[in-house]
């Protein structure tokens, strides 16, 4: 309940993380294109949920070892053959723009 | 006899006996599809393939070679990667995506025979609890309440799925569970909907949202249905290295409703916060236990400290493993590409991934890779990753004391698609109450599972969730059946 209590109190607060100019550096690292007139709405949305993640803060973890995954399973490894399912023709039906079976794409290097 | 209110099962038992063909089942539950279009539960029908399919079934079945699903028109998430017909996870990135190759789930649902009636609709890429973010435009819950008659939401994100088998599209539908993604829409439109133990079912050819929460799932009419379809698709996969190699229990034949001297654990945490969710969902939860305690069962009240982190886990985790995941949308290899002229490779990429992603989704990525960055990364992520093994930890305390655990599946019942500013205050407590039944269970891999038990006096849906030990499914069924005929 205080946990609760706690949540909503933050969510009230609403701390600035973000700022504009870190996310615009977001966006660019996830290539997304933010435009001016969304700013707003984004800082908004983020702020908030980061506002509420201060709350991790009350937990404490130590001498407890993350978890990567539900249940510290150990993944199998995978035979060492190959087994694409020989497809090429059909992958490539999947790609906007192709030839010769090369994935076509604007130019990449700059004179 | 309307053949689509049947339960899979009986409609398997008419199949055999020949009491109707599944050329007539398939027919009716399409019909059903087209008079229902207003609901939009389908982002594409294979009507044409599946009356073929329905016709092969029908010769198999004259010469009793069919198998266990033979004939059983079935509805897919859109996520789920079919040859050759389109899947698109509810965005328009992946708008024209006809995958060649199909997800482990549905080739072993067509190997049983079943018949694919289409792609169900979906919140964009799984991640939104409403359906209302797919880019296909929002799936609209069939229950209305009597005395509103505003549209209501499905719960999502499987929406389509639920909403599909509430009106007798199909005989069952999967679905995907990342955080709820089944059972709450299961709870909001009067259904079984199961997520079975992490690494239970093959996640191989489902589009990714969160690798190591993501499971998938069924909505099923009843208990039996359920246990029934859940066997078939469980089990280890080559292709998936995070499936278990473990025994698949009969489900269906060792059902047992039976819950004499059985431990039903009450979880403290959501105790405390009764009073602060829906006051006929907690009726229903109180009136539930009392059906227990009147079976025989004895009620215990554990402590799980940490579930109340359940919404902030998910955020911090789950977005971050969807940044990760959707960096491969690049508008190169497949999915969609801009059709603006474009300069050079980089603005390719923005372009490709701006048009083709919706706002939550957006908004999710840039806050995932915030966590995730150098500088942020102990401090969300890692830090996150600790309170996940204390959670499961926690759970695991719990299970020695008790069978099962048990909570209402959602604070609510189903609410308008278009909320007022005051509903919008009220949905946001009860999301947050929410995420202390429901995402709990998939930071912990649990399985769990979604079950009728009453309406609310506008007559809206109220399902009881069960929680149960990794691989205890059974568990699962057999208190499941109780809920089921004590309701």
């Amino acid at each position: 309940m205080v946990y609760f209590v706690n949540y909503l109190k933050i969510l009230v607060k609403m701390k600035k993380f973000i700022d504009n100019e870190k996310l615009k550096k977001l966006a660019k690292l996830a290539k997304i294109e933010i435009r001016e007139s969304e700013i707003e709405e984004y800082l908004s949305l983020l702020n908030n949920d980061l506002g509420a993640l201060e709350a991790l803060d009350n937990i404490n973890t130590e001498g407890i070892e993350p978890l990567t995954n539900p249940y510290d399973m150990i993944l199998r490894e995978y035979p060492d053959i190959i087994s694409d399912g020989d497809k090429v023709d059909e992958l490539m039906k999947c790609t906007p723009k192709q030839v010769y079976n090369y994935f076509v794409v604007p130019k990449v290097i700059e004179k | 006899m309307d053949l689509t209110k049947l339960t899979l099962l009986d409609a398997k038992k008419g199949l055999e006996k020949k009491d109707f063909s599944s050329s007539e089942l398939t027919n009716e539950c399409i019909k059903n599809i087209e008079k229902n279009k207003d609901l939009n539960a389908f982002i594409t029908e294979t009507f044409d393939l599946a009356r073929k399919r329905a016709e092969v079934s029908d010769e198999k079945l004259a010469k009793g070679v069919g198998g266990k699903l033979e004939g059983i028109p079935l509805a897919m998430k859109d996520l789920f990667c079919t040859d050759g017909i389109k899947t698109t996870a509810g965005s328009k990135i992946l708008e024209n995506f006809i995958p060649p190759y199909e997800s482990t789930v549905s080739s072993l649902l067509d190997k049983e025979g079943y018949v694919l009636v289409g792609k169900t609709n979906m919140a964009e890429f799984a991640a939104d609890g409403t359906t209302k973010t797919s880019y296909f435009g929002p799936c609209i819950n069939s229950y209305k309440s009597n005395i509103d008659k505003r549209d209501l939401v499905p719960g999502g994100s499987s929406g389509g799925s639920a909403v599909a088998l509430a009106t007798n599209m199909c005989l069952a539908s999967t679905g995907s569970d990342t955080g709820g993604s089944v059972r709450q829409p299961a709870s909001l439109c009067n259904l079984v909907g199961i997520k079975p133990t992490y690494g239970r079912i093959s996640r191989y050819g489902m589009v990714a949202y969160a690798s190591s929460f993501d499971q998938a799932g069924f909505f099923t009419k009843d208990i039996k249905d359920c246990a029934y379809l859940t066997e078939i698709v469980c089990g280890k996969d080559d292709k998936d290295s995070t499936t278990v190699d473990v025994e698949v229990p009969n489900f269906l034949t060792n059902i047992n409703s039976n819950i004499k001297g059985k431990k039903i654990g009450v979880i403290k945490e959501v105790n405390d916060l009764l009073d602060e969710i829906n006051p006929q969902v907690k009726l229903a939860y109180l009136n539930c236990i009392e059906s227990f305690k009147n079976g025989g069962a004895q009620i215990i009240e554990v402590s799980i400290p940490t579930i109340c982190m359940g919404s902030l886990l998910y955020i911090s985790l789950s977005y971050t493993e969807l940044g990760s995941n959707l960096a491969r949308y690049d508008g190169v290899r497949y999915g969609r590409r801009t059709e603006e002229n474009v300069k050079n490779l980089d603005e390719l990429y923005v372009k490709s991934r701006t048009e083709g992603f919706g706002k939550n989704i957006k908004k999710r990525i840039l806050l995932g890779y915030y966590l995730s960055s150098s500088e942020n990364y102990e401090k969300y992520f890692i830090k996150s990753q600790k309170i996940r093994r204390k959670l499961a930890n926690e759970f695991a305390e719990a299970f020695k004391k008790v069978d099962v655990l048990f909570t209402p599946t959602d604070a609510s019942v189903a609410f308008p698609i278009k909320p007022t500013d005051e509903e919008s205050k009220i949905l946001r407590k009860f999301g947050t109450i929410d995420d202390y039944m429901i995402n709990p269970v998939n930071m912990a891999g649990l399985p769990a599972i979604s079950v009728p038990f009453s309406f609310s006096k506008e007559g809206l849906p109220i399902g009881m969730h069960l929680i149960a030990k990794h691989f205890d499914e059974q568990s699962l069924f057999n208190f499941g059946k109780f809920i089921e005929d004590n309701r």
